[in-house]
């Protein structure tokens, strides 16, 4: 009897103590997203073509832009969004026309110029990595897993212009 | 009088502040609850905020956490929560407690449908089968445990049911639904939405409902008592876009019940009440923040017919809210609320040609700093000020008798609450609540002026103090992917200082009083979880004691009728897309009762512990879309015996179709 408690609290505490483990960009990432791009004021809707910003000769940066366009490419409806995603070099991303950049990892080197090119334009630059936001080289920062996390960069969005409700502020985090 | 309704009116058109009633109930709670990945809520502390993020001890029941349920009304939803006692006294009546001190008709829980009282003031009660809200459009009822009066203002003493119903501009519901069980149980229901592209959404509902109570027997030798209980509501809510930023609603709703009800003394009365109300709100997100203004009117009609006599009750209340919530720099959230609140209320007495009329107006300012300190820790910091003055209007009754004289009868309060809370996350799966409340219990108007001349007479007191409540809180969650789950944890010490009560002066006459002092403290525990292969199940335990230090002359007793603990469980198969399994089972230990045995006398009886299962089949025919036909069970193991009033509430099997279209 003394064994079946003892394996029994043993479970619990396993239980209590399992942790989910980090994961790379998800179609949920994508998804919430897609979401939080359409609590921009006056911001896209419909198709919006997203430029998945890449090093090709970073491995890890080839290996997420390859993933968010396979989970995009054909396009993903989310809210009143349909995010279409296509690779750009991070050489060309400053002169493109996307109206949303994504930075994979391994680009950080080339966000700060990027940004600075493309924000006077309006263009919302976003990830799922905390380093971009962290640089105010991105707008918005997402991420699934372990829960649900939005943060905004302040600096940022007011160098691109861009504004989100009152409602979504209180609910995500700005710095 | 006048001065007062000007500088309460003033306080509101200078605008800048409103009880926290007044939520951004305009939210799109579908689209944000679908992002984040959780319930979302305003009622936490005014702004909106996801539940993990919540400064209190709430817990949300989702639409489909409701579908789950074999239920006919809201209270056999919240039987099955932690902390949650509900004990049925008659077929369609009931008494809900949150944390202790549950009695028949319980005026310490605040109950809101989109940020409107429901809680009937002349006495402070519920009357759940008047709210005129159908399970169908309910987006989600939000369960808050403790003392939040600060945040929701005052009844909210020992807890807050918050009913959110769906936005017509957002939510497409469109359903018939029939009931029929034994007992003679039939009821129809209807829910139709009709929406203009997204600028305009119009959502009307009702139901009629028949119960034969006879066999329940409430209590054969009251002859006014009901055989067969009628409840007939009707709920309409429009929503219109001004603008993008800009939404107006207006809700209009009738609640009719012909029932049984238990009252203050344990006694089973028949009560027929008429409910009406109109609300209109005004929510724009604009420069200064998001600008709320609700406007409400309740009109309550109860009378109640028992062994005493029969006594009617009119009870009009009018409230006027403004607040603006708005984000300082990147962490600050700062809310500031006004509320102003006319309540009058009358009772006349049948046969000896009485009435009398109390009115009491409110004028409240609050204020709220949110602080998201850092990524791990943010405050939450809540004050509120009511300023109240009675006023009484003896009518033909006059003050005979009473003990207080007439200048007594004009009074005035001023009293502050605060809530105040620490929300700790070490880790992303981790939370830490810790909170520190003072709540404010306001007198009733039955409790400031009830005149009842008579060989047993009843008098409100006048003079009566505020109670005040103050409240500890240590809570703590973690999500647990391993079992898609999470456990749950809280612990709570609550001093409630000058209770209000009845006290005996002689065998003739008695008064309500302060009657003393009292405590209560305990935990909850929970863990819940969704296998793999879909099977969904929670169990939790509450554990409370209370200790009363009460006057011997009061007939109040809460530790004697206080069920010290309570076992809660759910399991739920859903094998395919057609079939849906769920039980429900919920333990009360034992507690004591006042139990009447005649018309006119009664007795305390040991009421022993119980199990009240409740139990659903649903099947939705793959080939007949949006059909779904369910068998349900309430207390399918026998009788409901410890929650009626000392007689039996019989078990209830019926069947229901729901077809969607």
């Amino acid at each position: 009897m003394k064994k079946h408690y003892l394996k029994t609290m043993l479970i619990a505490l396993g239980l209590l103590a399992a942790t989910p483990g980090a994961q790379a960009a998800s179609q949920k990432d994508m998804q919430i997203l897609g979401r939080a791009l359409g609590f921009i004021e006056n911001g896209p809707s419909g198709d919006v073509k997203i430029g998945i910003v890449t090093d090709s000769g970073n491995a890890a940066s080839s290996a997420e832009a390859d993933e968010i366009v396979g989970l995009i490419g054909g396009g993903l409806a989310s809210g009143k969004i349909n995010l279409v995603g296509e690779k750009v070099s991070s050489g060309a991303a400053s002169g493109s026309n996307y109206p949303v950049l994504y930075f994979t990892q391994g680009t950080e080197g080339a966000q700060g110029s990027i940004f600075s090119a493309v924000s006077s334009k309006g263009v919302i630059t976003v990830s799922t990595h905390d380093n971009c936001l962290n640089a105010s080289n991105c707008v918005m920062v997402v991420k699934s897993e372990p829960k649900v996390d939005i943060k905004v960069s302040s600096a940022a969005a007011g160098s691109t212009g861009v504004s989100f409700g009152s409602a979504f502020r209180m609910m995500i985090t700005e710095q | 009088m006048k001065k007062f309704l000007f500088s309460a009116a003033a306080i509101c058109a200078l605008g800048a502040f409103a009880a926290p009633q007044a939520q951004a109930q305009s939210l799109n709670y579908g689209v944000m609850q679908e992002m984040f990945g959780e319930p979302v809520t305003t009622s936490a502390n005014g702004s909106p905020m996801r539940a993990s993020d919540a400064p209190l001890d709430m817990t949300i029941i989702s639409a489909e956490d409701i579908a789950r349920y074999p239920a006919r009304a809201i209270p056999d939803i919240l039987r099955h929560y932690a902390g949650v006692s509900v004990r049925q006294n008659t077929s369609t009546e009931y008494s809900v407690g949150v944390r202790g001190y549950n009695s028949a008709m319980n005026e310490r829980l605040l109950v809101l449908v989109n940020g409107r009282q429901v809680f009937e003031d002349y006495f402070g009660l519920v009357n759940w089968s008047a709210i005129p809200v159908e399970l169908n459009e309910i987006r989600q009822i939000e369960i808050v445990r403790g003392p939040n009066t600060a945040l929701f203002g005052f009844n909210a003493t020992s807890g807050v049911v918050n009913i959110v119903t769906v936005n017509p501009l957002y939510d497409d519901i469109d359903l018939v639904e029939g009931d029929a069980g034994i007992n003679s149980y039939t009821r129809g229901s209807g829910v139709y939405t009709w929406q203009n592209e997204d600028k305009f959404g119009l959502r009307i509902s009702g139901a009629s409902t028949k119960i034969d109570e006879d066999d329940n027997n409430v209590n054969s030798a009251i002859t006014s008592l009901r055989d067969e209980v009628y409840v007939r509501r009707f709920n309409m809510d429009a929503a219109l876009q001004l603008n993008d930023k800009t939404q107006m609603r207006f809700e209009a709703s009738s609640g009719v019940v012909d029932e049984n009800q238990k009252d203050v003394f344990d006694t089973v009365y028949g009560r027929d009440t008429d409910n009406k109300s109109v609300r209109a709100n005004l929510n724009s997100d604009t420069d200064w923040g998001i600008v709320d203004f609700t406007m409400y009117r309740n009109a309550f009609e109860s009378e109640y017919k028992g062994a005493a006599g029969t006594f009617n009750f009119e009870n009009d209340v009018t409230v006027l809210q403004l607040s603006d919530t708005f984000k300082i720099g990147t962490s600050h959230t700062v809310r500031l609320a006004s509320e102003f609140r006319t309540n009058t209320a009358d009772m006349t007495i049948v046969g000896l040609g009485t009435a009398s009329e109390e009115t009491l107006n409110i004028g409240s300012l609050s204020g709220l700093w949110y602080w998201n300190i850092s990524d791990k820790l943010s405050s939450s910091i809540a004050l509120r000020y009511d300023h109240v003055e009675t006023d009484f209007d003896p009518g033909t009754l006059g003050y005979q008798a009473s003990p207080f004289n007439p200048e007594q009868y004009q009074n005035s309060y001023d009293e502050f609450g605060y809530n105040l809370g620490l929300v700790y996350k070490p880790t992303d799966i981790d939370t830490l609540r810790l909170t520190f409340a003072k709540g404010v219990d306001l007198p009733s108007t039955f409790e400031l002026s009830t005149v009842i001349p008579g060989a047993a007479s009843l008098y409100g007191d006048p003079t009566i103090e505020v109670s005040s409540i103050f409240d500890y809180q240590l809570g703590y969650e973690r999500q647990l992917s391993s079992i898609n789950g999470k456990f749950k944890l809280g612990a709570f010490y609550q001093y409630i200082e000058e209770m209000q009560s009845t006290r005996a002066i002689s065998t003739t006459l008695s008064y309500y009083d302060n009657v003393g002092d009292s405590e209560v403290y305990g935990f909850e525990a929970g863990l819940e979880g969704l296998t793999d292969g879909g099977i969904r199940w929670g169990v939790n335990y509450s554990y409370s004691e209370i200790e009363d230090d009460l006057i011997s002359t009061t007939g109040t007793n809460f530790e004697r009728q206080h069920s010290d603990h309570m076992v809660k469980l759910n399991l739920g198969y859903s094998p395919t897309e057609e079939w849906a399994f769920d039980v429900f089972a919920a333990y009360e230990s034992d507690f004591k009762q006042a139990v009447d045995i005649t018309a006119s006398t009664s007795e305390t009886r040991s009421i022993d512990p119980d199990v009240i299962v409740d139990a659903k089949i649903a099947y939705s025919p793959s080939k007949f879309d949006g059909l779904t036909l369910s068998l349900n069970g309430q207390a399918v193991l026998g009788e409901n015996e410890q929650s009626a009033a000392g007689e039996e509430v019989d078990s209830q099997i019926f069947l229901r179709a729901k077809y969607e279209f």
